[in-house]
This record gives C-alpha cells, sequence and structure tokens, in this order.
C-alpha cells in the first residue's frame, strides 16, 4: 500500500506537470483558431471581431481570462479575476494580416490553473483508483497464485509430514510442478532425513533386539544357575535372585522373604563372623569366600553354603553387592564322614590313634583331668601265627569289644596300633583307675576257643597308666610315662602275672627292683 | 509561433511567385489609380491595403474613397491582390465572406470589365481602382506603381 501511495504520488506529479504542459500546448493551438480573427481585428480595429476572439479564448475551460491590446483597441475578459489570482499571462504578438512584418497588437491569455490542476487532480485521483484497483487485483492475484503455488503445497507437505511414522518407509510426496522448486527441494531434503532415520531406527531395532536376546540368555544363565545368587544394594536390599536362591533359603527355616538384612547376615547361624569376614574383604576391595553354616531348624539336616560375595561398583558409582551361596553340605557331610573314618578304626569300631590324639589334644585344652591307660596284649602274636590274621582280627575285635563294654560312660576306647589299644579314663585316684582296668582285664582274660579247637586261647594284657596333669602336662610325654609304666608290667608278666597294671609316676619309686 | 514562422514563409514564397508572374508580364505592370481630379497624388502600398481591405473608406485627405475590384478579369484581379496583400484570390474572398456579417466594413464596389472601370474611373471622382499599365488613359491619374 505504502508503493501504491509513493507510485500514486509520482503519477499525480506528472500528470500535473503533464498537464500544464498540454494545457499551454491546448493555449497556443486556441490562440491559433482565434489568431486570424484578432488579427483582423487588430487590423480593421473592429471591437466586434476583437470580442470574438477573446471570449472564443475565454470559452475554453483552460483559459481564465484573456485581453487584446492595441493603439486603438482593448477588449479583456476575466482579466482583473484572473490578476487577482496571481496568474501570469501568455503574451501573443497579433501581427497585421496582410504585412506580418508589423506587429499590431498582443492578446494576453490567462490559463485557468485551478481547472488545470483540478484536471490534473482528477485525473490522479482516477489513476490513483486505477492504480488502487490494479494492486488490489494484482495482489490478489499474487496471493491466489502464491496460495497455490506455495501455500498449498506447503501445506500439504507439512500435512504428509504429520501423517508420517519416523523409521518407516513412508515418503514426502514432492508436491506437482515442484520438483525442482525451494519446496520440492525441502521435501527432497526431508526426505533424505527420513531415509536417515529409518536407518537410524533399523540399526537401533536390531541392536535391541540383540541386546534382548543376549539378555535372555543372560537371565537364562542367571535364572537357572544351580548356585544360588543374589545381586543386593549397600543397604541389604535384594535387586535380583534366582531359583536358586530361593530353594535354598526354603530349605531354612526362614522361607523366602524381601530381605534377609545386610549381607544377608539373617540366614546365617553366626552371622557376625561371616560380616566381620566379609566387612574386612571389602574393605580391600577384594571378593570374600568362605564356608558358614544357615540357620536351620533343629530336626532339619544342617545346610552348609560356601559363600563368596564380591563388591561390584556400577558405571553411576552405586554400589552392590554380588553373593553367591553354594549348597556345600552334602560335602561336607562326606567330610564329616571322611573325618569320622580318620578318627575310627575300621576294624574294631572304636577310635584309632589319629582319633585318640586328638580327644586327649581336647581333653587337655579344656584342662579335664584323666588317667591315660595303655595297654599290650600278650600272647597275640601267638594267635596270630597260629590261627592266622582273621584270628588275630577277632581277637582284636573281641578285646575292643570288652573294653567298650567294661568301662564307664565317660571313658574312651581306642585302638592304639597293633594290639596296643589305650583307655582313657575319667578319674584322677589309682584305685578308681585299678578298679576299671580290673574289670576290663577279665573280661579280656576269658577263654577263646577257635575253630573248634579244644584248647582255649587266652589273652592277657599288661597295663601302664599315667595321670594328667599330675604325671605329665604334656601329651607326648604323657605317653611315653605311660608306655615305659606298661612295658615294665610286660617285663613281669610271667613272674607276676596279677600285677599286670603299673602306674607311671609310682612304678619309679615302688618298683625299685625293676632294672 | 511556428504558426508565423510557416505564415513568414508561405509569405515569402508567395511573394517569390508574385515576383516571377512580374517578370513573366514584365509588360503588364499593375497600377493604381484615381480620377484625374482626385487631389491625392501618390498612396503607399500600407495605405492601399488600408482602402481596399477595409480599413479605411476615405482618402488620406478625408474624401471619400470607392475601391474597385474588376469581376472578369480574374487574372488583373489575382495579380493585385497577389501583388498587394501576397493571398491568392480565394483568401482575399475569404476574408470578405467573414467579414460581410459585420456591415461595418465594406468591399470594394465591383465592376464587370476593364472597361466598366474605366467608365466608372471617368465618372466617379471617390474611385481607386488598379489597371494593367499599358491600360492607363488620361482619364486616369495613376497613384501607386507596383514594382
Amino acid at each position: 500500500m505504502l508503493v501504491v501511495f509513493t507510485t500514486a504520488e509520482f503519477f499525480y506529479r506528472t500528470t500535473y506537470e503533464n498537464e500544464i504542459r498540454d494545457a499551454n500546448n491546448d493555449i497556443e493551438e486556441l490562440y491559433q483558431t482565434v489568431g486570424a480573427t484578432a488579427s483582423i481585428a487588430a487590423f480593421l480595429e473592429d471591437e466586434d471581431l476583437a470580442k470574438e476572439a477573446i471570449n472564443g479564448l475565454v470559452k475554453s475551460d483552460k483559459i481564465l481570462g484573456a485581453s487584446i491590446k492595441s493603439d486603438a483597441l482593448y477588449y479583456q475578459l476575466n482579466v482583473n479575476e484572473a490578476i487577482d489570482s496571481n496568474i501570469n499571462p501568455r503574451i501573443f504578438m497579433v501581427r497585421h494580416p496582410f504585412m506580418p512584418e508589423d506587429i499590431l497588437a498582443e492578446v494576453n491569455v490567462y490559463p485557468n490553473f485551478e481547472h488545470i490542476i483540478n484536471q490534473a487532480e482528477k485525473i490522479s485521483i482516477d489513476n490513483s483508483y486505477s492504480l488502487y484497483a490494479e494492486a488490489l487485483v494484482v495482489g490478489g492475484v499474487a496471493l491466489l497464485i502464491t496460495y497455490y503455488i506455495i501455500i498449498s503445497p506447503m501445506l500439504r507437505v507439512g500435512r504428509s509430514l504429520n501423517e508420517i511414522t519416523p523409521g518407516t518407509s513412508q515418503r514426502i510426496p514432492t508436491p506437482k510442478y515442484h520438483s525442482r522448486s525451494e519446496i520440492g527441494k525441502l521435501v527432497y531434503d526431508t526426505n533424505q532425513l527420513l531415509n536417515k532415520v529409518e536407518e537410524q531406527f533399523t540399526q537401533e531395532r536390531q541392536l535391541r533386539e540383540e541386546i534382548e536376546f543376549l539378555e535372555k540368555r543372560f537371565r537364562m544363565l542367571f535364572e537357572n544357575a544351580k548356585t544360588a545368587t543374589v545381586l543386593m544394594a549397600e543397604n541389604g536390599t535384594i535387586a535380583l535372585r534366582n531359583e536358586a536362591f530361593n530353594d535354598l533359603v526354603e530349605k531354612t527355616e526362614i522361607g523366602i522373604k524381601q530381605g534377609y538384612g545386610e549381607l544377608l547376615d539373617e540366614l546365617f547361624e553366626t552371622p557376625e563372623t561371616m560380616k566381620a569376614a566379609l566387612q574386612e574383604a571389602f574393605a580391600r576391595n577384594e571378593f570374600a569366600t568362605g564356608e558358614y553354616k544357615l540357620k536351620s531348624s533343629a530336626n532339619d539336616n544342617a545346610i552348609w553354603v560356601q559363600l563368596i560375595a564380591s563388591p561390584l561398583l556400577t558405571e553411576e558409582g552405586e554400589r552392590y553387592y554380588q553373593l553367591t551361596l553354594n549348597d556345600i553340605s552334602s560335602r561336607r557331610h562326606e567330610l564329616q564322614k571322611l573325618a569320622l573314618q580318620a578318627d575310627f578304626d575300621a576294624l574294631t569300631g572304636i577310635y584309632n590313634r589319629n582319633g585318640g590324639e586328638k580327644l586327649i589334644a581336647k581333653l587337655m585344652r579344656k584342662e579335664h583331668q584323666f588317667a591315660l591307660a595303655l595297654i599290650d596284649l600278650n600272647g597275640f602274636k601267638a594267635v596270630n601265627d597260629i590261627y592266622g590274621h582273621d584270628a588275630g582280627d577277632e581277637v582284636l575285635i573281641f578285646v575292643a569289644e570288652q573294653l567298650k563294654e567294661k568301662i564307664r560312660k565317660n571313658d574312651v576306647a581306642i585302638r592304639w596300633g597293633g594290639d596296643e589299644f589305650m583307655l582313657l579314663l575319667q578319674a584322677d585316684d589309682e584305685t578308681s583307675v585299678q578298679k576299671v582296668v580290673d574289670k576290663v582285664n577279665s573280661g579280656v582274660k576269658q577263654p577263646f576257643y577257635f575253630n573248634n579247637d579244644t584248647r582255649p586261647t587266652v589273652v592277657s594284657m599288661s597295663v601302664g597308666v599315667a595321670f594328667y596333669p599330675q604325671t605329665s602336662s604334656n601329651m607326648h610325654a604323657l605317653i611315653k610315662l605311660a608306655d615305659i609304666a606298661m612295658y615294665q608290667a610286660k617285663q613281669n608278666k610271667v613272674s607276676a602275672p596279677d600285677d599286670y597294671l603299673i602306674f607311671a609316676n609310682q612304678s619309679r619309686f615302688d618298683n625299685g627292683y625293676m632294672d | 509561433m511556428r504558426f508565423f514562422d510557416g505564415y513568414f514563409l508561405m509569405l515569402t514564397v508567395l511573394l517569390g511567385l508574385q515576383g516571377f508572374s512580374c517578370a513573366v508580364n514584365a509588360s503588364e505592370k499593375i497600377v493604381v489609380v484615381t480620377h484625374p481630379k482626385n487631389t491625392v497624388q501618390f498612396l503607399d502600398k500600407k495605405g492601399l491595403i488600408d482602402l481596399f481591405m477595409g480599413k479605411y473608406s476615405a482618402f488620406p485627405n478625408g474624401k471619400l474613397a470607392t475601391p474597385i475590384d474588376v469581376e472578369i478579369e480574374t487574372e488583373l484581379k489575382t495579380q493585385f491582390y497577389q501583388a498587394l496583400v501576397g493571398l491568392p484570390l480565394a483568401r482575399v474572398n475569404a476574408y470578405w465572406s467573414r467579414l460581410k456579417f459585420s456591415g461595418r466594413v465594406k468591399p470594394p464596389a465591383i465592376e464587370k470589365t476593364i472597361d466598366d472601370v474605366k467608365q466608372r474611373l471617368k465618372e466617379d471622382e471617390s474611385a481607386l481602382a488598379y489597371v494593367y499599365e499599358s491600360a492607363v488613359t488620361d482619364s486616369m491619374k495613376v497613384v501607386y506603381r507596383f514594382d
């Protein structure tokens, strides 16, 4: 509209100047039409003719007033009015009609500037109107063209862009006649972008599938692991647990719960030791391992687990613990059985030397007073030699039976090795020892018949006794002293068969006859 | 102004033509004559124009003047007006037909032939006429002579 206004103003100026110029030309032409009359009027000094000429001029809209003036003639019309309006006249010389070299008069013509300006304005206004109308039409057409060529395709492009789901093969169709335009380029570029997006989506989808596949595998691995595994936060919240863990806790009296306290301590029978060991390892940022017993009700079998705990630090800096609990109850049972085997004599079922030593050590540790009676069989070698090993074994089994039978409830019988036995008796005086050993001896001395042999076999025994801690508080010294005493007894098995029992410390002083 | 330029040019051409015709009719020079008794001895061209073209109807001495045209002798008339005002006869006729309505201005009196003109000159003391120089008689007084 500003352009239209400026243009209109420019048109007005131009039109005005044109009109002035045209008016001047017109005035000249008008004068020419009356020039001859004016000339004749001047020549003849004829007022009527002069009037005719001047009136003829003033009749025109473009002329406000006019006058003719010669020596003999003056006529004017509207001249005063024109002079009032400050209009400068156009002056025309009136020549002699027959002697053109003579100038007879002059005609002053006063242009009607008001009319000219009006005319110019009218034309300008018309021009402006047509200009505005044109601008309106051109604007409308431009708008229409813009709409159909630019806006409408853009709207369509926008709409189809809205309908497109990124990552699919959907693309924006290029609008008609726009394959080479900016819109076409925009659509092309957008489609390129969509291509890239689809490519990326496809890649991401593949990646996600791969991750899902992997995750499934890992989950399977985790869920189906035979080892109970738990991933727990520092505060004891269990983040992950597998079936094996649930199976394990179901075996305990606690059962399946949300959490089991810090480091699963509720599960363990001795949580303090477990926690101390774990925390110590964690402080060094190492994994901890150890075997611990789980809490279980009294009638259930004890559940032992090998616990492996490792601290984990996530990428976000959160601390987690991975705890695996390997049920080692059966292995432990086996081991116990093995330990049992190590401590007992396979033939006689009583403690063997190993078990005996452990017992002694234990008694000593607990500072129990006891008497150690070392027994050696007399005549056993002969049985072995005459009747064979099986018979010897039978003798040994028999002796062991007698020992077990004849000792008191808290006493222990041990096969010390070969035909040597040992009794650990709860006693601190020789009398009670004597009493028990006599009882044992009477049992052992019972005659024995092999293979329907009519001749009975009799096994006797020599016994050396030492007291703990009176005789010695050192196990080896104690055994050694008992052994020496037993050997002394063995020396006089023939000479004094009843004196088969010798007390270690006593023997030194009471049996001075020895050696 | 262009109009006037053209006018001058035209006049110049016409004058030239007149000069030519004068040369052709060297023996046929035109003179303006009056009644012998007329006291006017000489008239200039301007005075002739004023009289023949209707501006004045009296001689400079104040006596009535009656310009006379010859109707039949077109050649003479044409030559005369050509020489006097530099216009063809048609234009001169047009001039008069325009002025006829005003009534105030009278065109020259008309005589049919040269002889009629001669006769008139004998009888009318106010008469003013143009004749070929060869036709000048004693009963005529030459007041102007075209070169």
